[in-house]
């Protein structure tokens, strides 16, 4: 970017006023110089007009000097009469009246005037200060007339002087040429009133003083001069003017007197020109001379009206130039100012528009690209609104194309990941469908196989194919399908959260504790055992085998519900939980990365999809939680509460099943693993006498028949168990043993395994899945309650053969009968008491009627040869062997999936 | 005031197109006869004629040549002549003696320097106008202006009409009988005053543009006054011509010489060095009441004459 100062960093409206600065700088200057100038001529051409004005005055003074040099003259021929000096005092008064007026407006002249015009007025009034001097010698003395004449025509001279100042200040070459003339006609004019004065004094002295011939025919001499030098500077009609204005009969014969005059002094003889010649001379060069000061005023006139008029002239060209130059500079200004308007709006709605694009519309439409799909494949952009063709105009519409094509790339985007996701859908659609029938032949396979080796592994292979499913499942909430399977009406929660267990791999580690009475939303249900499913398989998948996963659930007093999964597994670093719960919030879209985090995806969107909330944070010793909140929206109430705590009924059916499992696959390692960690199970089983209860109480059973054959009993439920041949193993098994549990498949009499066989055959066959989804252990199905299915499926089907022993009460069943002699359980037939005062059993008096019936038809258990027997107990210590193998592999830190 | 009639006449019609100017604005009689004795004083009228200056306002002109101004009145009476070029003293004379009634309508000429002189032989011993004094003096033109303004030159040195012998005889005979003898000096004019002085080596004695006689009015333009009420336009129209070509004459002197040398048929030897008199652009009552003052002075007029009754005033 460089400095903030550099040029390309400056704004637009500011570089262009660099552009039009150093011309408008220059045209300033050139104006001002202009204007200057004008100025200065305006000004020297208002002098110029002072100097014509006061000319005027001094024309008039010089009018008045001469009369009064011409009556001094006369004065001083006639002898100074004294009649005659009130005649001269009057002239003197005239004189000084323009004496005055002419001396004020010298001194007008000040500095601005050149240095010579200051010097001619500073001798005007010199000479006006002197005329007092002047007439000293006129009125008294000696002096001779033609004396006094030479001294005023000196003093006159200075005046003559003054009037061509006039000129050097004017700038016009025709006021320069008129300044001219006017100074040849006041002299021509002071030529003609000397000779008056001269041939006057002579006619009346009657003859010529001595010089005063010559100074008369200089003076005529003289004044044909001035004529001639008026000519060559007058204008025509200036020379026609004075043609007709000096002319006439008088001046004709003033002339003819003189030239007789100066023919006769030239001769030498007196002038004896008749009578009253003199007077007669006096009159008509007086005539002749008011001609000329006529012609003289009249110029002077037109001088100073010229001045005048140039000065206006000058002052108009100074406004004028004054004018132009500033309407210049505003018409460049505001042409500067609209231009700049207009490149800087424009890039202002560009800039505005091009950030609108980038911030709020692109985004927009992307969006709105990405969530449409296919529908804004022809999305048209607005274009920017700078709808110019100048440059600005094309990069808007290269920004419109660029905008365009983002979003047609978005648009393409947003069609592929429809395509990825049409492909998942697609992809996870057939697998499912596939996996279901997977499922299906897996769950037939398994009600027929007899094999416990082939059931455990169909048990294994039921579980990959759940777990398949799972993932099938997560690619289709990837690809933001909505689950297939909804229910219609709320589910308990601890439906929910057992649902979830089964779906996992390691569901025997599972621990639900659950508040009861909560129920899901039914359109949740399938989401929320999705996602409690990956939440729980990921804290079993990351914790030791050995640990177990704790699912609480209750709810909160502030709405919905909370259920953490505790797991005591490693853990993870802040870090990594910030960023995984930042993922849990913002669920991504699906990318690679996604598919590395599955799980975590799958919860983020189910998680978002219903408005639950999940975060995962350190548990206070090891492991994570993970809380899951349940907005209240998806909590109903209104189930009832169960009688019976299904966690631990859970917990015990997982126990049932790894019991089940090690007795029917006794050479399955995983079977001999679950039994390895049986104290897990067991404990809470030994805890747990009211979950046997539950059920008898449900039934009506008595509570002491469920308290007494604790663990062994609860296989088979109560009422199921109670016929296995001799309970010697309920009996025996001391309460609370882990190696009870393997009792029934290994030690008791092979009755209880048959029972149990035959009973979860028993559950399993007639329960066809009414869907296929909800995938349920035998031992699971076992110990459901009836109540909890009926609650699940309202129309139970009458008319199916339902298990006997789980008919519910309010249905009739042929076990019925069964069931009411097992009441008499409730009151033992005793065989007397022992001497130590403990009942003596009656044998076969307790039968519940027509359990024991079918024994008859077995065959012996004596069957079982002795070689059968030792090989199943070799099979079991080796089978225990390997379980004790596997559980210390199992301790083995390798936890990783 | 003529003038000034003139100008704005001139203004009307000068810059009008010849076709408009037919009309109520343009001159009524555009075909004017113009009479004059060929001279230099006639120069504006060649001038307007050579340069089309009639032309510009309306105006045909037809220049016919006399050989004396005397009949010239006589025929304008008749109406073969429009406007007479001649001396003002002959329409003095003719307004005054009732002959007819006289409009002056534009100067033509008066004196310059060296125009109008007395000559004589330079071997004659006439030196100066005091010699003339019984002398017998050649004028054009007896009874006219000549005889005045010599009398007039001759009155400084105390000479009176009495005191000389005026004989009339025309210009261009004046050097040759000044040569032959058969009189002593001559009032001659140019350009006989250039040819006289290169062939017969005569000198002027006196100018008589001097003294009283400087500037004096001698010719003008005029019409009939019943003619000038009859066609004031076109009256108008001639004044604002002939003042145009006085101006050219009075400031453009090669424009000048070609016109002389054209319509005199001077050789441009003679024209080159012959004077020039004053072609006065305006007709002014005042110069030109000089003449009636001077015919006053020598007795052609017996009582003052206005010259204003020439002026249309």
């Amino acid at each position: 970017m460089g400095s903030r100062l550099a040029l390309r960093n400056w704004r637009v409206p500011w570089r262009l006023i660099a552009l039009i600065a150093i011309p408008t700088v220059v045209a300033m200057g050139f104006a001002g110089l202009r204007v200057a100038a004008a100025a200065g001529s305006a000004a020297n051409f208002g002098r110029s007009a002072q100097l014509a004005a006061l000319g005027q005055q001094v024309t008039g003074l010089a009018q008045a000097m001469e009369d009064e040099r011409d009556l001094s003259a006369n004065f001083i021929a006639d002898g100074r009469p004294a009649a005659d000096r009130a005649t001269l005092r009057r002239r003197y008064a005239v004189t000084n009246a323009w004496a005055q007026r002419v001396s004020a407006e010298m001194r007008g002249v000040g500095g601005a005037f050149p240095a010579q015009t200051q010097a001619d007025a500073a001798a005007v009034i010199a000479r006006i200060a002197d005329l007092p001097n002047l007439r000293s010698y006129a009125m008294a003395g000696d002096a001779p007339a033609i004396t006094v004449i030479t001294n005023y025509t000196l003093a006159l001279a200075d005046l003559f002087t003054f009037d061509d100042a006039i000129a050097q200040q004017a700038g016009s070459s025709a006021l320069v040429g008129s300044v001219r003339t006017l100074g040849s006609l006041s002299r021509m004019k002071d030529q003609a009133s000397l000779q008056r004065a001269i041939l006057e004094a002579a006619l009346v002295s009657g003859r010529f003083q001595p010089g005063s011939l010559d100074a008369l025919t200089t003076a005529q001499t003289q004044e044909a001069t001035d004529l001639a030098s008026f000519g060559t500077s007058a204008t025509l009609a200036e020379t026609q003017a004075l043609n007709n204005t000096v002319a006439g009969r008088p001046i004709d014969l003033a002339q003819a007197m003189e030239q007789r005059a100066i023919v006769l002094g030239g001769a030498g003889r007196t002038l004896r020109l008749g009578p009253g010649a003199n007077e007669q001379w006096y009159t008509d060069m007086s005539y002749a001379i008011s001609r000329m000061r006529q012609a003289e005023r009249q110029l002077a006139d037109a001088i100073a009206g010229q001045a005048s008029a140039l000065h206006q002239g000058a002052m108009r060209s100074l406004l004028l130039t004054a004018a132009v130059a500033a309407a210049v500079l505003i018409i460049v200004l505001l042409a500067t100012v609209i231009i700049a308007r207009s490149l800087v709006r424009p890039l202002r709605q560009l800039k505005a528009g091009a950030l609108e694009v980038a911030e709020v519309r692109l985004p927009g439409e992307v969006s709105e690209l990405s969530t449409a799909g296919e529908a804004g494949q022809s999305v048209e952009v607005e274009p920017i609104g700078v709808h110019s063709t100048d440059e600005i105009g094309q990069v808007a519409r290269a920004f419109d194309q660029v905008h365009q094509e983002a979003v047609r790339l978005a648009a393409d985007e947003a069609r592929l990941r429809g395509s990825v996701s049409a492909m998942f859908i697609s992809l996870s659609r057939r697998s499912g469908s596939l996996l279901e029938r997977l499922l299906r032949l897996i769950d037939s396979l398994e009600l027929g196989e007899q094999d416990s080796e082939r059931l455990a592994d169909l048990f294994r292979m039921d579980h990959l194919a759940t777990r398949m499913r799972r993932n099938s499942e997560n690619l289709l909430v990837l690809a933001g399908q909505e689950p297939p399977r909804r229910w219609a009406e709320p589910v308990s929660l601890a439906d929910v959260a057992r649902a979830s267990v089964s779906e996992i791999e390691q569901y025997e580690r599972v621990v639900l504790d659950l508040q009861p009475g909560l129920g899901v939303a039914g359109n949740a249900v399938a989401d929320i055992v999705h996602l409690l499913a990956e939440i729980i398989e990921n804290a079993t998948t990351f914790s030791q085998k050995s640990t177990h996963v704790t699912v609480s659930g209750h709810s909160l007093r502030s709405g919905g519900v909370l259920i953490n999964v505790t797991d005591s597994g490693m853990g993870m670093t802040e870090e990594q939980l910030a960023v995984v719960n930042w993922r849990l919030e913002n669920p991504p879209d699906a990318d690679v990365e996604v598919s590395r985090h599955m799980g975590l995806f799958a919860v983020a969107h189910l998680a978002d999809r219903h408005g639950i909330r999940v975060r995962l944070r350190k548990a206070t010793g090891v492991g994570l939680i993970a809380h899951v909140w349940l907005p209240e929206a998806l909590i109903s109430h209104d189930s009832k509460p169960t009688s019976w705590d299904r966690v631990h009924t859970e917990r015990a059916s997982a126990v049932i099943e790894a019991v089940t499992r090690a007795a029917r696959f006794p050479q399955d390692p995983a079977a001999a693993a679950a039994l390895a960690a049986a104290p897990f199970a067991a404990a809470p089983l030994a805890e747990a006498p009211l979950t046997i209860a539950a059920p008898g109480e449900s039934l009506g059973a008595t509570a002491p028949v469920a308290r007494g054959p604790a663990t062994a009993a609860a296989p088979g439920g109560a009422p199921v168990t109670a016929p296995a041949p001799g309970g010697a193993p309920a009996v025996t098994a001391p309460p609370g043993e882990a190696p009870a549990a393997e009792e029934p498949g290994t030690t008791s009499a092979g009755g209880a395994p048959a029972a149990l066989r035959a009973e979860s055959q028993q559950v399993i066959v007639p329960e066809p899945r009414p869907r296929p989804r909800e995938i349920r252990l035998p031992i699971f199905e076992s110990v459901e309650s009836d109540w909890f299915r009926a609650r699940r499926r309202p129309p139970p089907r009458a008319g199916v053969p339902l298990d006997p022993h789980r008919a519910a009460p309010s249905w009739t069943s042929p076990s019925d009968e069964g069931w009411r002699a097992a009441e008499t359980v409730l009151a033992p037939a005793v065989g007397g008491v022992t001497a130590s005062g403990l009942p003596r059993r009656t044998p076969k008096a307790n039968l519940v009627p027509g359990s024991a019936g079918a024994r008859e038809n077995r065959p012996a258990r004596a069957a079982d040869s002795a070689e059968a027997i030792s090989s199943r107990l070799a099979g079991f210590q080796q089978g225990s062997r390997r379980a004790r193998a596997a559980a210390r592999g199992a301790h083995s830190p390798d936890e990783q999936p | 005031m003529m003038s000034g009639i003139a100008v704005a006449a001139a203004a009307c019609t000068g810059h009008g197109s010849p076709a408009g100017t037919a009309g109520a604005t343009g001159p009524e009689k555009p075909d004017l006869v113009v009479a004059v004795v060929p001279a230099e004083a006639n120069a504006g009228l060649y001038i307007a004629q050579a340069e089309g200056l009639f032309a510009q306002v309306g105006l045909h002109v037809t220049i016919k040549p006399v050989v004396s101004a005397q009949a010239v009145i006589p025929s304008m009476l008749h109406g073969s002549v429009d406007v007479d070029g001649g001396g003002y003293v002959t329409y003095i004379l003719a307004q005054a003696k009732g002959i007819a009634k006289i409009r002056i309508l534009a100067a033509g000429f008066a004196l310059g320097p060296h125009v109008n002189e007395i000559i004589a032989l330079s071997k004659a011993d006439i030196q100066s106008p005091a010699d003339l004094r019984g002398k017998t003096i050649a004028v054009n033109q007896l009874g006219s202006v000549a005889g005045d303004l010599t009398y007039t030159a001759l009155a400084p040195y105390g000479i009176t009409p009495g005191q000389v012998h005026l004989i009339a005889m025309p210009f261009p005979a004046m050097p040759g009988a000044l040569a032959a003898g058969k009189i002593d000096a001559a009032y001659e004019t140019e350009p006989f005053v250039t040819e006289a002085v290169k062939k017969y080596g005569v000198q002027a004695v006196t100018d008589l543009d001097g003294g009283a006689t400087q500037d004096f009015p001698l010719t003008g333009y005029a019409v009939l006054d019943s003619w000038a009420a009859r066609y004031p336009r076109t009256a108008a129209a001639f004044t604002k011509a002939i003042e145009r070509g006085n101006a050219i004459a009075a400031t453009n002197l090669a424009v000048l010489q070609q016109v002389l040398s054209a319509s005199l048929h001077l050789s441009p030897n003679i024209t080159g060095v012959m004077a020039t008199g004053t072609f006065p652009t305006s007709a002014n009552p005042v110069q030109i009441q000089r003449a009636a003052d001077l015919m006053l002075h020598y007795g052609q007029l017996q009582e003052p004459f206005n010259v204003n009754a020439l002026m249309g005033g």
